[in-house]
């Protein structure tokens, strides 16, 4: 072979193992609706940046007339490539190669890829579309496994990681989406359960349709195991490259940043709140009211709807929103909704993201379900997120802001760099209603008309307590602020934030509440 | 997706809300009755140890029950007479279904 013939082989060797499992496989995965593992890639970059590794690499297996048998790049594409110019690393599993399956040579693509992530300090997102593990190989894909669990946890806090649900994930294979940053599925596509339907069958008696069990719904509503939607896999990475748009790429403190853009909607910022707490509003339209453009990327938005967690930017810099909602069960705060905040919390806390607190909410749900959940552990969450968080933490008080509430939701007492309130805020220990009950109850039953007489001490409770003054009074609330200059205040509080300097003590790390 | 309109109470106030899925989804809770014994899991009764009118005692097998490939032995957990016994080998019992009943 001469020169020019060796590269033609090179380039005909390359084109013959970037067919994955052959045209025929290929057809199967479309017919099922999904993409293939070099067209997902190829969806997540920028166009043309691909560099793939490992393209050559050989399987291990020797048993069960293993030997024999050639498996295209061993079911995984490996590599790096840039999203809106910036470097990142990607493995994506190719389903059409003994569908996915994951030997030890599979998993130690995946893992050379995540230690390239981790050295270069840069994202990595894994596209999970495998049938489990590679029988055939025995403990040597447990192995291949375990690799990839103890470098998911290794890297957590370091850059960020995501994971793509875009096939079966089952058994173990879950565990590497759940130990990442974000995972996103796609209706009808993605499916996450440790035990199948066989098996649930088998055991149980019990009836149950993979979609059913651990379709992209019912992760992003029930589960709260996924943290992005997406109808079809377009969508889905145009969602996580808009997401990898506003978190930084690691954890080293740097200044990049867009340039500061004025809200684009066209919302009357004073009116958006009714006087009345016990009407509801959507507190979104505050979030695009105060940000950049009004650009917001809501996480787990169909998850705990009751709180409202996501990036936006104040004057080109990123922050987190952490925001009761109204219009979902009053706002309050219950066990999904603090296992939401408070990881998204420690996120912020992790990548250098200030968090900027919108609080509206009566205090924690009542009820016998909510106190066998293990409410106290889980709403414990957020108060430990928070009081850990060094990151700046700026607090704005809406409206409701009511007993254990009003502690949790990032009060000066869990050291709050900032807090304001808007002059709508009833900072309180409890509703006007309840506590005048409790004061007055002598007085109400007492009295010749109970019912008139609750009517006035709730009257004289409202107008004395149901406001922000009392905490103002005592420094509580850094300054009462009209709602149209909330966005002035947290540019300047952000700006102010920039060097905030946080004496880190010698603990190896805290015992959070799980 | 569930966008009920709902009203929660809290500390007397009531709120105008919308649900969400998993709210609709809570489970009810019922007050326990150690009295009813229902079965954990779904299986095939293999042998019951006990007739009605026995006097039982807290760790006395009560029957056999195979289930997950395995012959699982339950036993009582608490003193008793037993009322009535509402299986018998060969049936097969579904989760929660119950299997005795004590005075």
């Amino acid at each position: 072979m001469n020169k020019n013939e060796k590269i033609e082989a090179l380039i005909q060797k390359r084109q013959e193992v970037m067919m994955g499992g052959g045209e025929k496989a290929i057809q199967k995965q479309k017919e099922s609706g999904k993409l293939t593992a070099r067209e997902r890639i190829d969806l997540l970059l920028d166009k043309g940046t691909f560099n793939e590794y490992d393209l050559f690499i050989q399987h291990d297996a020797r048993d069960f007339g293993m030997a024999d048998k050639v498996l295209n790049g061993d079911g995984v594409v490996i590599g790096t490539g840039l999203v809106e110019g910036k470097p990142i690393c990607v493995f994506a599993q190719d389903f059409t190669v003994v569908g996915g399956s994951l030997g030890y040579r599979h998993a130690m693509k995946i893992t050379k890829i995540q230690d390239v992530a981790m050295k270069m300090k840069v994202p990595c997102i894994g596209i999970n579309d495998s049938g489990g593990a590679r029988i055939q190989e025995g403990v040597g894909s447990l192995a291949g496994y375990g690799d990839i669990f103890y470098r998911n946890t290794q890297a957590s806090g370091i850059i960020p990681q995501i994971s793509v649900i875009l096939g079966p994930c089952a058994g173990g294979a879950v565990y590497s989406p759940a130990l990442t940053d974000y995972v996103f599925v796609v209706d009808k596509v993605s499916k996450m359960f440790i035990t199948g339907p066989e098996v649930i069958k088998t055991v149980l008696g019990e009836e149950i349709s993979q979609e059913d069990l651990g379709g992209a719904r019912v992760h992003s509503e029930i589960t709260g195991n996924a943290h992005f939607f997406a109808h079809n896999e377009e969508e889905c990475f145009k969602q996580i490259r808009k997401l990898l748009s506003f978190i930084p790429h690691n954890n080293i403190p740097q200044n990049d940043e867009k340039t500061s853009d004025k809200p684009e909607v066209n919302i009357d910022i004073n009116s958006v709140v009714p006087v009345d707490p016990s009407k509801p509003y959507d507190v979104r339209d505050i979030i695009k009211a105060i940000s950049d453009k009004s650009d917001f990327i809501e996480v787990m938005e169909r998850f705990a709807k009751n709180i409202v967690v996501g990036f936006g930017r104040i004057g080109g810099k990123t922050v987190g929103f952490v925001a009761n909602q109204p219009l979902y069960l009053a706002g309050v705060l219950d066990v999904d909704c603090s296992d939401k905040a408070a990881r998204f919390i420690r996120y912020c806390d992790a990548f250098n993201i200030p968090i900027i607190t919108l609080v509206d909410l009566p205090g924690y749900l009542p009820g016998i379900d909510q106190e066998h959940a293990g409410v106290i552990r889980h709403g414990a969450k957020i108060l430990y997120s928070y009081s850990e968080a060094t990151v700046p933490k700026i607090t704005v008080i809406l409206r409701k802001a009511y007993g254990g509430g009003y502690i949790a939701m990032s009060s000066r007492h869990l050291n709050a760099d900032f807090v304001y309130a808007w002059p709508t805020a009833e900072i309180a220990v409890m509703g006007p209603q309840g506590a005048a009950n409790i004061i007055f109850r002598k007085e109400i039953s007492e009295a010749e008309n109970p019912d008139e007489m609750r009517k006035q001490k709730v009257e004289e409770y409202k107008e004395r307590f149901a406001n922000p003054y009392v905490a103002a009074a005592k420094g509580y609330v850094d300054a009462v602020i009209e709602p149209a200059e909330t966005r002035e205040m947290l540019l300047h509080a952000l700006l102010l934030c920039r060097n905030k300097v946080v004496v880190k003590s010698d603990k190896k790390h805290g015992i959070p509440p799980f | 997706m569930n966008e009920n309109n709902i009203k929660i109470v809290i500390d007397d106030i009531e709120y105008d809300t919308f649900s969400i899925t998993s709210f609709e989804k809570k489970k009810k809770w019922k007050q326990p009755d150690d009295r009813i014994i229902t079965s954990i899991i779904p299986g095939t009764i293999v042998e019951i140890f006990v007739h009605e009118g026995n006097n039982v005692h807290e760790g006395d097998s009560m029957l056999v029950i195979e289930a997950m490939k395995m012959n699982n032995q339950i036993k009582f957990e608490r003193n008793g007479v037993v009322d009535k016994i509402l299986v018998k080998p060969g049936d097969i019992v579904s989760r929660g279904q119950q299997m005795i009943i004590l005075k």
